[in-house]
């Protein structure tokens, strides 16, 4: 007997949409946690490949990197020094008793990526952060130390 | 003119050339008004391409529109587009393909929203500012789209998730491999997923899934092949310096090879034993080989690795034409001959070039290349004539 397959189907389409939403929800969620302001140093204004983006490099981003492999996961623990927040330590174990830490993993160029490096800027607006004197990312950081960008202070303004 | 009349009018000719007798004539227009399709099979690939391309022009002109606005949507508005536009594009599209009257054109409409499914997926990681190069976004991508393609029967489909697998599967490679330095280990588990579409390719062929299995058997033979095409060059071997062999790599081809066997195993079951068959298997078979000599011995002496890879390639090529031809999938003659052409075309450079001066070479490689393109084009056209041939026999 031949089985019905337009349940199948429904069933992927709603898969679809649940993935799609879901991001979305996940990522509300997410935004939640600790803020901290990270120092940013914006690197690369365009990829013509992926449009208009600021690649952000940050002075925690080879906070201590060179005592790790390629692939390690490891946590910069922050403290705040006036507005932005600075590295007082980096472990591969996250800092308990309610410290304040980033998760990040090392590449084998040295750097700690922390899933913050790209921020999508509306096209031909990305020299507005290229040219700025100073740039600040307002970070939110979930329970396990994942960081998801905010917003940036561009010139000690919100950036909109 | 539609095909219809151009078999008219050819069997009219052959009548009156003494070819055809009044009986058979008659014989031939009551056996073609009883099966249609088989008079329109030539125009539905050309409905499949114009709806590809369709496809295509709707999806780059709806980004086009959508762009220049973007920027002004809420964030809501953008992903409210994306989602009833993947929901109305499969919904419909599925609509067409099961009430059969339009299956080709719901078939393409599946494939767009699939299409925007990932592009979706993108937007919400770039709205969020979320790196794009992150290996999860590609694997949601990816896992609905094998499903899609069974459901809807679609090789196209098929091509475009096995597509969208690879591109995840490389991410994650590049990350475990990010501290060892071998350069063939990344290709083994790419081997062994060709085996599993070859596998899931090979006897399905005649059966009700024939567009779905050309699909895999073509994904697979096309990564089977360039994989090989790569691992037959001498600068393939040696340069790196070694590293533990993370456990992924081994891992993945373990469970591809598992896949490829059950699935030959189901295949072979199927469609009974034959030669065919049995040469299937050996591709299979030669092919998870591979994988697991790149994946155990990535250092192996370049002798040996450039030695069997390019042996392993001229069979690969040899079996593409012969599979081609049994199977009447011309997809597969071309693959053969293309890869065949390159092949011997970058072995003539890569050892002619230096035995040459300069000039000499640049005159050498031309008229090589002139004489190989008519050889090739001939023999293609040798090898499809023969194809329509065989079609004609196994219809009469």
């Amino acid at each position: 007997m031949r089985r019905p397959r337009t349940p199948a189907f429904a069933l992927l389409v709603a898969f679809q949409v649940i993935v799609l939403v879901g991001g979305v929800l996940a990522e509300e969620a997410g935004r939640g946690g600790d803020e901290v302001v990270l120092q940013a140093v914006p690197v690369d204004p365009r990829d013509l490949l992926r449009g208009d983006y600021v690649v952000l490099a940050y002075e925690i981003s080879t906070y201590g990197a060179e005592t790790f492999g390629p692939g390690d996961v490891v946590f910069v623990e922050l403290e705040p020094r006036g507005r932005v927040w600075e590295p007082i330590g980096v472990s591969t174990v996250r800092p308990g008793d309610g410290r304040t830490a980033i998760r990040g993993v090392v590449t084998s160029s040295g750097w700690i990526e922390f899933g913050i490096e790209a921020y999508f800027v509306p096209e031909g607006r990305g020299w507005e952060i290229e040219t700025a004197a100073d740039v600040e990312v307002v970070v939110s950081l979930a329970p396990d130390g994942r960081a998801r960008i905010r917003h940036l202070l561009v010139d000690g303004r919100r950036w909109e | 003119m539609s095909a219809a009349r151009t078999l008219d009018r050819r069997i009219g000719d052959w009548e009156d050339a003494g070819l055809l007798t009044r009986d058979q004539v008659a014989a031939i227009h009551e056996y073609e008004a009883a099966r249609p399709l088989a008079v329109g099979r030539g125009f539905g690939r050309l409905i499949t391409i114009v709806g590809a391309f369709a496809v295509l022009l709707i999806a780059a002109g709806v980004a086009q529109l959508v762009a220049a606005n973007w920027d002004d949507l809420p964030d809501g508005v953008k992903l409210g587009m994306v989602v009833a536009a993947v929901i109305g594009l499969e919904v419909g599209g599925w609509r067409l393909h099961e009430a059969g009257d339009y299956p080709r054109t719901g078939v393409a409409l599946i494939l767009l929203g699939y299409l925007l499914y990932g592009s979706g997926i993108h937007l919400v990681a770039q709205t969020y500012h979320r790196p794009l190069d992150d290996p999860s976004l590609l694997l949601l991508w990816f896992l609905p789209g094998l499903p899609l393609a069974h459901l809807a029967r679609s090789g196209m489909i098929a091509l475009t998730g096995v597509a969208v697998g690879f591109g995840a599967l490389g991410i994650h490679l590049a990350r475990w491999l990010e501290p060892v330095d071998e350069p063939l280990l990344w290709a083994a588990p790419y081997m062994a997923i060709a085996a599993v579409l070859l596998a899931a390719g090979g006897g399905a062929a005649a059966g009700r899934h024939a567009g779905l299995a050309a699909g895999y058997g073509f994904a697979g033979a096309a990564t089977a092949t360039v994989l090989l095409y790569l691992a037959g060059f001498r600068s393939a071997y040696g340069g790196g310096t070694g590293g533990l062999v993370p456990l992924e790599v081994p891992g993945l081809v373990t469970l591809a090879t598992l896949a490829a066997v059950a699935v030959a195993a189901s295949r072979l079951r199927a469609a009974g034993p034959g030669r065919a068959r049995a040469l299937d298997g050996a591709v299979v078979g030669g092919t998870l080989g591979f994988a697991w000599l790149w994946a155990l011995v990535p250092g192996m002496p370049w002798q040996v690795g450039y030695g069997t890879a390019n042996l392993a390639l001229l069979g690969m090529i040899v079996w593409l034409v012969a599979q081609g031809l049994l199977s009447q999938r011309e997809a597969l003659v071309n693959l053969g001959v293309v890869v065949f052409a390159i092949a011997l075309l970058t072995r003539y450079v890569e050892i002619g070039i230096g035995m040459l001066g300069g000039g000499l070479s640049f005159l050498g490689t031309g008229t090589a290349l002139l004489a190989v393109a008519i050889v090739l084009e001939r023999t293609r056209r040798r090898l499809l004539a023969g194809m329509a041939r065989e079609a004609r026999h196994a219809a009469a």
